[in-house]
């Protein structure tokens, strides 16, 4: 009793106590609190349907010919016609910037703990994962707010950047990165190394030499020394083809393929929060998918048959119905659907058809066979026609899909004798065919300004304003410096 | 009270003699009786009323109580004084009576609580509304929160949804909030952080609703929602020695309404419909469909509602000593809720003590200890695997499946059953309802202690202690069964503990001088504090469902542990003066100062002052000379500020989010850090409401009739808003104060005995409208898209704008169908004859953002409630109604039905049925405009909320069993609804928000419930 009286003596504080919580004034002083904080780079990107985990970088690309949906919520993009409302939109600008925000705080803050290899992996981290988001965010919407760790406390009046500029940071991000990354961690992490910032590099020259940028046969000729650098120069031999298509596309074989330069990856143990939800979102509800995008017929005619199509289409379903006989959800024709992750590993197989929501799988951001046709296509540009190396990238490529060994030359499948058009086209072909569905061919498009034949006859209206996404109406609303981008 | 007292003690003698002296000059043959009347205290009782039964003749008691009048044995007399029970007691032989006299319960009605104290309901300049406890015991629900709807104007009350533990949306005079809380400050015998639902109806003696700033303003910055005081019951003085009562009831609860669906065949031939129309397999045979017409198939909804049975027990003891008096009580519930699955317990016990520890020093302890148990059935979420929504998968699942393939084994049929028709990715209903095991369990105890000292006359000091503490488990164990994915079970259990102690000091000081002066003066130091703490581990992937969730360890997967602490505290200063001038003219005023821990860094204290004017009309002459059947004819007038300081701790500060865990070196999540979501913001403050308050209180005729009305306009700025901030700043959104919303009305309360003879009828009737209005936005915005309605297709539905009330639906308009002459036009929007047809606003030939009107809003119009008592003999019936108008309603149950189950498919459009709301199958499916007003309802209702009769046995047959009162009751609740509203129940929501809560995703459904109970006293 006497206890409920003097209660009061203790005199309760005023002042703000969080014991549960974490504040910024602590952190950011030691090496473990930067460790830590490198982890923060990638959860934004991925876990929790909320970046590359979903289906949103994947339809934010639909604008090319590998993927379709019917989704109210995704069909606008298939279809060119993108609102500046779509929750897609906002969804990954959200991830974007939280990572940049975050490589930010360690940018900043290095110089808080002395200099050691462990601090310049983290800060390489950093700067390969920052240059990467915004290299994304401006293939995506064009001009775009720059924010470092110098105008982070002011960032919503920050004025958007031309093109170029932004362009200028993420090259020298990843400049910056090669020197400070490491060629490998342990077998096991999806930490980017050194390949993944040349890998990387080489793929921003190449888009740098394209639209909107132009900059030509200089750039797809950094383009391809920095390819080179994996092909055959000082990493040559860390990165090479997987001997069997399909067996990249096995989650169980996410560490150990050596084919992978960069991937997010996910566990399901831990719930939504780290888990991968392609193979749900991709496979059809037959399979007890959710079906929520597929192919395009188009695509699926024009795609050379062998193992490599195979192994990158679903087209007989788990009943035993063929494709074109089924419904999409939403209730068209029936689509081939991607079998590329229809595999996540663990308690979920590739012909299962119950899996739980939460999955092992993975986004392959940059592998081999992409810096292989990069090196192709720089090449054939940069020296105004194919040379024996460039054919020989491509050939490489073109070898393993047809299911053969990718260093044994294959008169059959080779390809020689192309003039610099031919040879071009080719290597754009089989862009769009090897990395099918992985982000990759709507960048193609535009870069080599190629939207309006592609889809001139296919879609209604595509302009040049199509070129780009409408940045979110609400961050356009919220921020002065951000202005929306032509015809939204 | 103690002014009629006064009165009396100078006018009773005079009078006395004068009777006396009448009596005197009485026929000499009549018998003279003589006795004294006492108070229950043992006071001589001065002024009471004597009369012969049926006749003029009477006296009144002098001033030592005493009487004496002419009777004849056969005689009764009839004693009354008011605030006390009328007794009526045969002469007999006896020449001397003795009689104690009983205070009367409705007695206590002129006293009213007001927050730190009591006060004369004739002295309130507040609008302070009081339940009577015998309204809500009339009502079979032994939640408190429950029996309070409908009763008190401008109190409005929404069952959101029905499960037996479920909280209900209590909103005194509309929502203040955009997003911080709505709810009223619950206050129990003093205690600040009172729960509804832990009080059990049968304890209560007294509810009073605060509702203006003068009455509120003593609440400072947890005062801005309105306030619930709740006063238990203490031990009485009346007789020396116990009396107990008891009662129970025994419930069945069934469901209110069950959708319409389609039965098997009619499914069947549905499905085969549609494959035609989009030129796929046919999913049935004809011999199939012969056979489901035969046989039946499943209904889903009768497989996961059932009904359901409560009990409840309650007994009570109370009484008193020499100095000290007791009221003890325990209670018991066991209700299986109408969901497959559900259950809730509730053990409860009080003890209320009172210690007169001197002449001057009394202790009150006031106690209350439950357990409840309580097994919820997951809903409002609609993917879960094993654990999602039953009732929205029966809305879904095809009634061709059955709903086990083996069920000795427990075995259920998976998605896609058979055919690939039905949903394919929500699992089998009754494996959803029935499978998971969900326990939580509660044990909260409360402590509540209140010391008081009286220094002088007139001057007292009081110390209340008070500690509350809820002790939480919630395990959960979710096997496979729904879905038979392997390693598919999941295990959790999380602890928690919320303490929660509040110490106010307070001094009182009442003095009348002058003779006609009446002064108090209340001051007042108060501290809260509370910290919540919790752990969750979770485990999945069990070999075995035998464990359950007991042991976490033998899960294949450990989810990562996480635990919180959070704190916050306050600490107020309050003073309050009432003074009265010659019983007519009343002035209150009030201010408090509050500093809260979780206001930001720069704005760390508040306060908020108040003042009222009352004018009680009816004691001036010209009333009292011309008007005399008005008793009480009184003018309130009040302006304040109150506050509301629903800012989450850690609110304006900011943080670093600690959940940024990533798998980056295999497969095991490494634990990582980086920006939170939410910006600081150290000007962080809590939300002003400004209001007004004019009202009326009038008496008829000695109380026969009461009325009471009341005119507010409250004004609330600062709002809590959670700011979107650029997401190039790392963060999304920010705490801050913009923006204001006003809330004005009208309430009207009337109370009356129209009947008063052998057949007593008394009703009550309320009426309340509120005028929601937001009067301002963040940055200038004129309007802003709010909240979601967690369903695909429904982005941007939600809106608030200026000028309008929140709750806004904005969207496109459906237009019907397109007919096949409009196949050209449907062209234009991509559509074919089939596909809905939508308004297009702006004629650009898409159906798009530019098209999205208002649709209307889910603040309701007005509220009202009726209540009926009508006494006859031994019966006693209770009818009582209540309703709300002007109320619009997302239904996403019906959108649920049209892709699944619903009887409406089979009016789907087709080239020959033209004359329909149901698109085609492909219609439907490729060119659908979900975001429309197609499901947005009228939910408003007229219901017959409950209808109990009752009997009380006459007391000649009780007192041979020694019982003193015994009544048998039966009741039958929400027994009747009028409703265009075609979702499970108009009251239903799902969001704790209320600019969300017209949004219907089929949660738990509301029930009838049939009752038989009994109350006893002995």
């Amino acid at each position: 009793m006497l206890v409920l009286f003097s209660i009061p003596f203790s005199c309760v504080d005023l002042e703000e106590v969080t014991p549960g919580s974490l504040t910024a004034i602590s952190l950011y002083k030691t090496q473990d609190d930067l460790d830590a904080a490198s982890v923060g780079l990638y959860r934004p990107l991925f876990g929790g349907y909320e970046a590359f985990d979903f289906d949103w970088p994947i339809v934010m690309t639909g604008g090319g010919e590998d993927v379709d949906s019917q989704a109210g919520i995704f069909s606008p993009f298939d279809e060119l016609r993108a609102e500046a409302g779509s929750g897609s939109i906002s969804t990954m600008w959200k991830a974007l910037y939280k990572s940049i925000n975050n490589a930010n705080n360690i940018i900043g803050n290095v110089d808080n703990v002395p200099g050691s290899e462990e601090r310049d992996r983290v800060e390489g981290q950093a700067r390969f994962v920052r240059a990467l988001d915004y290299f994304y965010l401006t293939r995506w919407f064009g001009e775009i707010q720059l924010i470092t760790f110098e105008n982070q406390s002011n960032a919503g009046d920050v004025v958007q950047s031309e093109v170029s500029e932004i362009y200028d940071l993420i090259v020298s991000d990843l400049q910056m990165a090669e020197e400070l990354l490491p060629v490998s961690f342990s077998e096991t992490s999806v930490r980017p190394t050194q390949g993944a910032a040349k890998g990387l590099l080489s793929k921003v020259y190449l888009t740098m030499a394209g639209w909107p940028l132009n900059l030509g046969s200089q750039y797809y000729g950094l383009a391809r020394d920095k390819a080179a650098e994996l092909i055959s120069g000082s990493l040559s031999g860390i990165y090479s083809l997987e001997a069997d298509f399909a067996d990249l596309w096995d989650g169980d074989n996410k560490f150990s393929n050596t084919e992978f330069i960069f991937i997010f990856h996910g566990i399901s143990a831990n719930g939504t929060t780290n888990a991968s939800h392609h193979h749900i979102a991709s496979r059809p509800p037959t399979d007890g998918g959710w079906g929520d995008w597929y192919s395009e017929e188009r695509f699926l005619n024009a795609f050379p048959d062998g193992p490599r199509k195979d192994a990158s289409f679903r087209l007989t379903f788990s009943n035993g119905t063929d494709w074109s006989v089924n419904n999409v959800p939403g209730g068209g024709p029936g689509q081939p659907f991607t079998a590329k992750y229809r595999n996540p590993g663990g308690d979920c197989g590739f012909d299962d058809v119950g899996c739980p929501e939460h999955g092992d799988g993975f986004f392959p951001v940059l592998r081999y066979a992409d810096v292989l046709l990069i090196y192709a296509e720089a090449a054939n540009q940069a020296e105004g026609g194919p040379a024996v190396g460039a054919y020989e990238a491509l050939n490489q490529v073109r070898r393993r899909a047809a299911g053969l060994d990718p260093d044994i030359p294959d008169a059959g499948v080779d390809l020689s004798g192309l003039s610099f058009t031919e040879f071009d086209e080719a290597v754009l072909d089989e862009r769009n065919w090897e990395l099918a569905f992985e982000a990759n061919r709507w960048f193609d498009l535009i870069r080599r300004e190629l939207v309006e034949a592609v889809n001139g006859n296919f879609h209604v209206g595509v302009t040049r304003d199509d070129y780009l996404l409408p940045k979110p109406a609400l961050q356009v609303s919220l921020s002065d410096g951000l202005t929306q981008n032509p015809g939204y | 009270m103690k002014s009629i007292l006064l009165i009396l003690k100078i006018m009773v003698p005079k009078l006395l003699m004068f009777i006396s002296l009448i009596g005197c000059f009485k026929a000499a043959s009549q018998t003279f009786v003589s006795g004294t009347i006492y108070d229950d205290t043992g006071e001589a009782l001065i002024g009471a009323t004597i009369q012969v039964k049926g006749t003029t003749e009477g006296t009144v008691s002098d001033y030592e109580g005493k009487f004496i009048l002419q009777a004849q044995p056969e005689d009764v007399l009839v004693i009354s004084f008011i605030g006390f029970v009328t007794q009526e007691i045969r002469v007999g032989q006896q020449a001397q009576i003795t009689v104690t006299m009983l205070s009367d319960i409705e007695a206590l009605e002129e006293i009213v609580v007001v927050g730190y104290g009591t006060q004369r309901k004739r002295d309130v300049t507040g609008a302070v509304a009081s339940l009577k406890p015998k309204d809500i015991q009339s009502l079979p629900v032994s939640r408190t929160d429950r029996a309070l709807q409908g009763r008190i104007a401008g109190v409005n009350i929404q069952n959101d949804n029905a499960a037996p533990n479920s909280e209900t949306r209590i909103r005194i005079r509309g929502s203040n909030s955009l997003l911080g809380n709505n709810n009223p400050l619950i206050v129990i015998d003093g205690f600040q952080d009172g729960r509804l639902n832990m009080v059990h109806a049968d304890d209560i003696a007294s509810i009073e609703v605060l509702k203006d700033a003068s009455s509120l303003a003593i609440y400072g910055s947890k005062g801005a929602n309105g306030a619930v005081l709740i006063t238990t019951k203490s031990g009485t003085k009346k007789e020396k020695g116990l009396k107990f009562t008891y009662s129970n009831y025994f419930a069945r609860h069934e469901i209110r309404n069950k959708l319409d669906i389609l039965n098997a065949a009619q499914y069947a031939k549905r499905q085969n419909q549609d494959a035609a129309e989009l030129g796929g397999i046919q999913p049935f045979t004809e011999a199939e469909i012969t056979s489901f017409a035969a046989n039946g198939g499943t209904d889903w909804q009768d497989e996961i509602f059932t009904e359901a049975w409560a009990i409840n027990h309650h007994i009570s003891l109370n009484g008193s000593g020499e100095r000290i008096n007791y009221f003890l009580s325990g209670d018991f519930l066991d209700q299986d809720g109408i969901v497959l699955g559900s259950e809730f317990r509730r053990y409860a016990i009080r003890a209320n003590m009172g210690y007169e520890l001197t002449e001057k020093l009394k202790l009150d302890l006031n106690s209350h200890i439950s357990k409840t148990e309580d097994s919820p059935v997951t809903l409002n979420t609609f993917s879960g695997e094993n654990s999602g929504s039953p009732i929205n998968s029966a809305l879904l699942w095809s009634p061709t499946d059955p709903v086990f393939t083996d069920k000795a084994n427990r075995e259920y049929t998976l998605p896609g059953y058979d055919t690939d028709v039905g949903p394919l990715t929500d699992y089998n209903p009754v494996a959803l309802a029935a499978e998971p095991i969900r326990d939580f369990n509660q044990l909260s105890s409360l402590i509540n202690a209140n010391l008081s000292y009286k220094l002088l006359e007139g001057l007292s000091v009081n110390i209340r202690g008070a500690i509350r503490l809820i002790d939480e488990e919630n395990n959960e164990f979710i096997n496979n069964r729904p879905t038979q994915i392997e390693n598919s079970e999941t295990a959790s259990i999380q602890n928690s503990r919320n303490v929660f102690t509040q110490t106010s000091y307070l001094i009182n000081y009442t003095n009348e001088f002058g003779g006609a002066h009446s002064l108090n003066f209340t001051g007042l130091y108060e501290e809260q504090f509370g910290e919540f703490n919790s752990s969750w581990m979770g485990a999945r992937g069990f070999i075995s469902d035998a464990v359950s969730y007991n042991n976490l360890g033998l899960g294949q997967d450990q989810f990562p542990l996480s635990s919180d602490r959070t704190r916050r505290s306050l600490r107020s200063y309050m003073t309050r003066i009432n003074y009265v001038f010659r019983g007519k003219y009343l002035f209150t005023f009030t201010s408090r100062w509050d500093g809260s821990s979780v206001f930001g860094e720069n704005n760390k204290w508040a306060f908020f002052p108040s003042g009222a004017l009352g004018w009680n009309v009816g004691n001036e002459p010209f009333i009292q000379d011309n008007l005399d059947f008005i008793s009480l004819f009184k003018i309130r007038v009040s302006y304040g500020l109150t506050g509301s300081q629903a800012i989450p701790p850690g609110g304006s500060i900011g943080l670093i989010g600690d959940d940024f865990t990533y798998p980056l070196d295999g497969n095991i999540v490494s634990p990582g850090i980086g920006l939170a979501d939410r910006a600081s913001n150290p000007n962080l403050k809590w939300e002003t409401t400004e209001q007004f308050n004019a009202g009326v209180d009038m008496e008829l005729l000695a109380g026969r009739f009461n009325v009471t009305a009341d005119y507010y306009v409250k004004k609330t700025r600062d709002l809590l808003f959670e700011r979107p901030v650029p997401e190039a700043t790392g963060s999304s959104t920010q705490f801050v104060n913009v923006g204001a919303m006003q809330n004005k009305g009208i309430e009207l309360y009337i109370e009356g005995t129209p009947v008063d003879k052998e057949v007593n009828w008394t009703t009550g009737l309320t009426f309340a409208r509120n005028r929601n209005e937001v009067l301002e936005l963040i940055d200038g915005n004129e309007e802003l898209p709010i909240g979601s309605v967690g369903f695909p297709g429904f982005d941007n539905f939600i809106w608030v704008q200026v000028g309008q009330p929140i709750g806004q639906f904005r969207g496109a308009q459906f237009a019907g169908i397109w007919q096949a002459g409009e196949a050209g036009e449907a062209a234009l929007y991509g559509a074919i004859p089939g596909s809905p047809k939508g308004v297009d606003v702006n004629g650009d030939t898409v159906i798009n953002q530019d098209d999205v009107v208002i649709l209307g809003n889910s603040q309701p119009d007005f509220a009202y409630g009726w209540n009926n008592n009508i006494r006859y003999r031994n019966f006693d019936l209770n009818v009582f109604i209540q309703g709300v108008r002007g109320i619009r309603k997302l239904n996403l149950s019906q959108l649920q039905l049209l892709r699944g189950t619903g009887k409406d498919l089979l009016d789907r459009w087709t080239p020959t049925n033209t004359n329909t709301d149901v698109p085609s199958r492909i219609g439907e499916a490729t060119y659908g405009i979900p975001n429309s007003d197609r499901y947005i309802e009228d939910a408003s209702y007229l219901r017959v909320k409950n209808i109990s009769l009752g009997y009380s046995f006459p007391e000649e047959l009780l007192s041979g069993l020694g019982l003193e009162t015994a009544r048998i009751y039966i009741s039958a609740y929400n027994v009747f609804t009028i409703t265009d509203y075609t979702g499970y129940d108009p009251e239903s929501t799902n969001s704790d928000k209320d600019f969300n809560s017209g949004v219907d995703l089929a949660t738990f459904p509301e029930q009838k419930i049939y009752t038989i109970g009994l109350n006893v006293t002995f």
